[in-house]
């Protein structure tokens, strides 16, 4: 069941006004029967706006907009336990009155694993658990020599990631929901996203969902809620190929102290 | 990307109007000094940004800060002239919307204290 490997835990790649992707596993990961897999995605992000300290949605003076290029790899190491390493680059371009620079660089990389202790094709509820870390290799906020700090690629800490998500079948209809939290040692970069979707089979080689999330920074009581809508088409038995948009809700009081943003993304992940 | 087009007309139709902040009183945390700091632009943008800082009986003044959820700091540290009879200018430059702390290190008639306060950059 594909729509397995794709929907569960896959936080999206959220970029900020400041900083490089955070938690950005791959969206795609491997199925059941697949035993290697490497991805390609290219993705976009452009700040809409801002939540306020009090959840006021605001324009911003600034124009923010971030491209990245991430390469995965994936490999089963056993039927239930797949490992997911990211990478990604990071071109930043930023504009505030008269200034407009850019800025670039690799992005912190991930590494994740996925315990799959149920196989999800048995059409019951299947759990999925995850942990794993995000490697500090992009360049920080307080070490950006940029005056927009465009040349900021990542978060400056290491972060442990842990989740648990579930996904039920119902005819067609698979639906999912996932919490996935991420912190620094000393509590650096707190977070904890919740996400819940559905999405449609057809005819074995298309799939189409959306899912709702919303991430809770738990330091500075910051939040952002987004929704997101993806399609995957299967080209059997090696590739498969996705879009997926979304975007921040720019409402008031669905944010808190946050950046909004809306993304786009595709990739292809070819599989053994 | 239809959907980023049709959030962005939503963004101009639902983004709430940004009010001037007007003078901003602050109290040092010793309580010995009262600040009025008024900014200009205001509400403050992305840039650069004077801060005029009104406080009597002091003879220094010194301004650091920074974005204390994004853990980074001022690119360049704030330059400070005066006073003007009790007038301070306080040149800096914010390198991104958000929340950024103020910190204030003041010495003067009634000794060393410190001031601190939270604007939202837009």
């Amino acid at each position: 069941m594909i729509f397995a490997a794709f929907f569960a835990l896959s936080a999206p790649a959220r970029a900020a006004a400041c900083c490089g992707p955070t938690g950005g596993d791959l969206p795609a990961t491997l199925a059941r029967c697949e035993r290697v897999g490497a991805a390609l995605v290219l993705a976009d992000a452009v700040e809409l706006g801002r939540w306020g300290g009090d959840g006021g949605w605001v324009a911003t003076s600034e124009t923010w907009s971030q491209g990245t290029a991430t390469l995965g790899l994936a490999g089963r190491a056993t039927p239930w336990l797949t490992l997911n390493a990211a990478l990604p680059l990071v071109v930043t371009r930023k504009t505030a009155g008269s200034l407009a620079t850019l800025g670039a660089g690799p992005g912190d990389a991930s590494l994740i694993a996925r315990f799959e202790p149920w196989d999800p094709a048995l059409k019951k509820a299947a759990p999925t658990f995850v942990a794993g870390l995000v490697a500090p290799l992009g360049r920080p906020a307080d070490e950006a020599v940029d005056p927009l700090q465009a040349d900021v690629t990542g978060q400056g800490h290491w972060l442990g990631v842990v989740g648990a998500g579930v996904e039920r079948a119902v005819g067609t209809w698979p639906w999912h929901a996932s919490a996935r939290l991420q912190s620094g040692a000393g509590g650096e970069e707190s977070r904890l996203d919740l996400s819940a979707g559905l999405s449609r089979h057809f005819g074995g080689l298309w799939i189409a969902g959306a899912s709702l999330g919303t991430a809770l920074g738990l330091d500075e009581q910051t939040r952002r809620t987004g929704l997101d809508a993806q399609v995957i088409r299967s080209f059997p038995p090696r590739a498969r190929l996705w879009l997926s948009a979304g975007s921040d809700l720019p409402v008031s009081a669905l944010g808190a102290d946050l950046h909004g943003e809306a993304r786009i993304s595709a990739g292809l992940l070819l599989v053994r | 990307m239809m959907p980023v087009f049709w959030l962005s007309l939503l963004v101009g139709c639902t983004s709430e109007p940004k009010e001037a902040l007007g003078p901003l009183v602050v109290d040092s945390d010793g309580g010995a000094y009262t600040l009025t700091v008024e900014l200009e632009p205001d509400p403050p943008t992305v840039g650069d940004v004077t801060l005029r800082v009104e406080a009597a009986g002091l003879s220094s003044l010194v301004m650091d800060g920074g974005m204390s959820g994004m853990d980074h700091g001022f690119t360049d540290p704030p330059a400070v002239t005066g006073p003007e009879g009790d007038l301070w200018t306080v040149s800096t430059f914010f390198s991104m919307s958000g929340t950024w702390e103020l910190i204030f290190e003041l010495d003067g008639d009634a000794g060393l204290d410190s001031a601190s306060m939270d604007v939202e950059v837009y």
